[in-house]
């Protein structure tokens, strides 16, 4: 990606890509918006939102559905500000347009990830709503002879309130023309006049999910597109050394075998899902050797790097000279993890324009760095590749790098004709992204009185866009990889501080998993600190609340402890605490018997948009972070990944959940934090510290319970 | 070959080329039922339970020669108006996130149900542990199966 400024949407782009406009300009993309399709069927009154004559109000969601709750959630935002009913409402995909719809907080890209989504278009779509709300008041105003200061919208009306008469949104669509006085940040409402942001209406696809109706990419295929799957050497990078696919090629619905250009994978396609499948199995191959790769040499690797800072490490905070030594010193190791996928990868990629352009569409993260595996893959310009998302079955992160574009734009090539690539499970678990193992020491000291005097955390990893997309390293020296250091800026005040990070190149290509390096930087940090404030016989919350000057970090530590009944000597309370994408979260664990039998969370997510979404982010969350810290790890050994079944990688099931308490800090006036990964990472050092008091073991290795 | 399944009730009979077609192909790919979902293909996760004879299978494991001739149901079969108990404690909890495993766990639920009427929370626990949501909505799942249990007896009033 190309290091663009954080963008505005200025009031410009919005009135010009209102109505009939198709051409956008003053957006920096105007090549690229040229072929970007109006979604409306209705009139537009922005880039977001349109009247249908019936009423109905579309709203276009630039974000991807992944169920996260997304297009829900952002239509709620629209709806507010216009005085929309949500039942009213009509969800339109966006098409892949980065100059209209764009995440201003993701350097304008289309990309949903990061738990940005709500934060990012949060101003935008109030404006947007907004801007819909002044032209439904206008256009009444006008009709009636009311004066439009004088009006108000709500459930899809306008009022007029010194007479109280009142125009449905479908009475204004009848008029046929909307005035369009367009609107600016004096015209967003205030927070505290909100009657439907912050409440929890059904989400727009629930009743479909009930049903079996809602439709994802992997059933998407229509009838004349031809199915694809891979087979990759059981080991990292291996290439076909020796094909036979005489056995598969006599597979009913096999169409064709076709090995990959750089002999990566060999390819089954098929008619059906179940004959590509087949035809895979029944392929004979011969693979290069496996390359020297394991678990264990990996570790070592990851601790040379700890112990000698050079020139790959990064500064990521300093204060004051180093200390000559330290009284508390700890290692904690992450494995790698994968993401288990629920719906299969997958992309499909059509042949457009006599073959010199792609249609690429598919469960995904991003339209755009979809475009850029179509378009690299294609060979040919961005502007060539049109890109629509579908609903995922889960993403987690997988799908921001969705590699299966790569595959389907290159069979389809080679086919001359539309085929969809899914990627089994199996093949997933054995040879996809992992979230990349990381090695952490920490060095620390507490003054006589159990201040921090110093505090010193080495991480050692590789990262997902340092490997993938350098471009988007951070840092004045643009050598961060943002998803390798996040939580490793703890909030507690220190006397002098070392903060770093080195990345060691990983042989399993890195991915981006939800909670990223927070999983484990967190469990460093905050176990640390419990264990040198229990050492300093001090009450691990109580220094917490005296160390951080996070007044919002305070509210929730204080909160949890409230709710948890922490201090209660005869329980076996562990903490975790954290900052994380604008949001403030503390977990207490309860342990009994080595097993959790309790979560308590308080979270400060700023101004809630969707309450039960957001609380079913969190307790999703925090579900992973438990499954994380008891029992997940993907180990390699011989080149290879440990894994022949799903069942080699054990996660915390449906029947063993605890129960799990998550309750929400208030904070109208704020804009909403990220929720989406929040829940993740202080689960982990909950359950540890939970599990050192009733064991009295020091842990430095997840998973805890190996 | 030719094989006659009764799908949701209705009578189909089918030229599957290969006899060892799982069963969630078959549904999905020839007869267009895409609601079953599949993730595992080796019948760990839960994603493709549907009903036999109203037991709950999973269709990745089953070939088409080995139900034929069977009565299967799936999620779009569950209800005719979408209103099963299941279904509707599903949109009450708002249980659902992404919705990929819910057709399975929904069809594991029903088929709980319908042999432990009134559950505990042992039995639900035990019920729907074999079913991975991934998004995590473990816990909204038990509990929306309970208010199934809940709504069921209501009903049966």
């Amino acid at each position: 990606m190309s290091k663009h400024k954080r963008r505005r949407i200025s009031r410009r782009t919005f009135l010009i890509s209102a109505g009939t406009a198709t051409v956008a300009v003053g957006t920096g993309l105007t090549a690229f918006a040229m072929q970007s399709e109006n979604p409306f069927a209705g009139e537009a009154i922005n880039a977001f939102v349109a009247l249908l004559p019936d009423g109905t109000v579309e709203v276009v969601c630039p974000a991807q559905n992944l169920g996260q709750g997304a297009p829900t959630a952002l239509a709620m935002i629209v709806a507010e500000e216009m005085g929309a009913a949500l039942d009213k409402v009509r969800i339109l995909q966006a098409p892949r347009d980065a100059g209209r719809y764009g995440n201003p907080d993701f350097t304008g890209r289309m990309v949903t990830a990061d738990s940005k989504t709500t934060v990012g278009y949060w101003p935008l779509l109030r404006l947007a709503g907004a801007e819909a709300r002044k032209a439904m008041i206008a256009t009444a105003a006008l009709s009636r002879g009311w004066d439009a200061s004088q009006c108000k919208t709500e459930v899809h009306h306008v009022t007029h309130t010194p007479s109280r008469e009142h125009m449905s949104f479908a009475e204004i669509a009848a008029l046929g023309h909307l005035t369009m006085p367009g609107a600016d940040a004096d015209d967003l409402k205030a927070a505290d006049t909100f009657s439907l942001v912050g409440t929890s209406p059904a989400a727009l696809d629930a009743h479909d999910i009930v049903t079996g109706r809602k439709k994802f990419g992997t059933d998407l295929r229509d009838a004349e597109t031809l199915i694809a799957v891979l087979r990759r050497s059981p080991h990292l990078g291996g290439t076909v050394v020796d094909l036979d696919d005489a056995a598969a090629r006599k597979q009913a619905g096999v169409v064709d075998v076709i090995a990959l250009e750089d002999a990566s994978a060999v390819a089954v396609i098929a008619s059906d899902t179940w004959s590509a499948l087949k035809g895979v199995k029944l392929l004979e191959v011969t693979w290069s050797a496996a390359p020297q790769f394991d678990s264990t040499t990996e570790k070592a690797a990851l601790k040379q790097a700890l112990g000698v800072p050079g020139d790959a490490t990064v500064d990521l905070r300093s204060r004051g000279d180093e200390p000559l030594e330290a009284s508390y010193s700890a290692s904690f190791y992450a494995p790698c993890l994968k993401h288990v996928l629920p719906e299969p990868l997958n992309a499909t990629a059509e042949p457009q324009d006599m073959g010199l352009g792609v249609r690429i569409s598919g469960s995904t993260q991003s339209q755009d760095l979809d475009m850029r595996y179509g378009a690299q893959t294609w060979k040919t310009a961005p502007f060539m590749v049109s890109c629509m998302g579908h609903p995922s079955g889960g993403a987690y992160g997988r799908r921001v790098l969705n590699d299966a574009v790569r595959d389907a734009a290159e069979l389809a090539k080679v086919l001359g004709q539309p085929v969809q690539v899914i990627r089994p499970l199996g093949d997933e678990m054995k040879r996809g992204q992992v979230r990349p193992a990381a090695l952490q020491r920490v060095k620390a000291t507490l003054d006589p009185d159990g201040g921090l005097k110093h505090w010193q955390h080495d991480l050692a990893s590789d990262g997902a866009l340092a490997s993938h997309l350098p471009s988007s390293l951070k840092g004045a020296n643009a050598d961060e990889d943002n998803t390798a250091t996040d939580g490793a800026r703890h909030p507690y005040d220190s006397v002098t501080e070392r903060i770093r990070w080195t990345r060691v190149a990983s042989l399993p290509s890195p991915g981006f998993l939800r909670g990223v390096s927070a999983a484990y930087t967190v469990w460093a940090v905050e176990t640390s600190v419990e264990r040198m404030a229990r050492a300093a016989g001090l009450d691990p919350l109580d220094w917490r609340l005296r160390s951080t000057s996070d007044k919002r970090l305070v509210r929730v530590i204080e909160h949890v402890g409230k709710i948890s009944g922490w201090g209660d000597p005869a329980r076996q309370l562990g903490l975790g605490a954290m900052e994380f994408r604008g949001a403030r979260i503390a977990t207490v664990a309860e342990v009994l018997d080595g097993a959790p039998v309790a979560l308590w969370i308080a979270a400060d997510v700023g101004q809630i948009v969707h309450r039960n979404q957001v609380l079913g982010q969190i307790e999703g969350g925090a579900i992973w972070g438990l499954s994380m810290a008891l029992y997940e790890e993907l180990a390699f050994a011989e080149g290879a990944a440990q894994i022949d079944s799903l069942a080699d990688y054990p996660i915390l099931m449906n029947g063993d959940l605890p129960p799990i308490h998550v309750e929400l800090i208030e904070a109208a006036g704020h804009a909403p934090t990220g929720a989406g990964e929040i829940g993740v990472p202080t689960v982990i050092p909950a359950l540890c510290n939970a599990l050192e008091v009733a064991t009295g073991h020091r842990f430095d290795a997840l998973p805890l319970i190996a | 070959m030719r094989y006659e399944f009764t799908i949701n009730q209705a009578l189909h009979s089918i030229d599957i080329p290969d006899p060892e077609t799982p069963l969630v192909f078959v549904l999905r790919d020839w007869l267009g039922l895409k609601g079953t979902k599949y993730s595992c293909l080796e019948g760990v996760c839960g994603a493709c339970t549907v009903h036999i004879d109203g037991q709950a299978v999973r269709a990745c494991q089953l070939q088409a020669q080995d139900v034929a001739g069977a009565s299967i149901t799936t999620i779009e079969g569950l209800s005719t108006q979408s209103d099963h108990p299941v279904q509707q404690a599903w949109i009450e909890e708002q249980v659902a996130q992404c919705g990929w495993c819910q057709s399975g766990q929904i069809m594991q639920a029903a088929a709980l149900l319908a042999e432990t009427p009134n559950p505990s929370d042992a039995d639900i626990a035990a019920g729907m542990g074999g079913n991975i949501c991934r998004c995590g909505t473990g816990n909204r799942i038990k509990r929306a199966v309970a208010r199934a249990a809940d709504i069921g007896a209501e009903a049966a009033k």
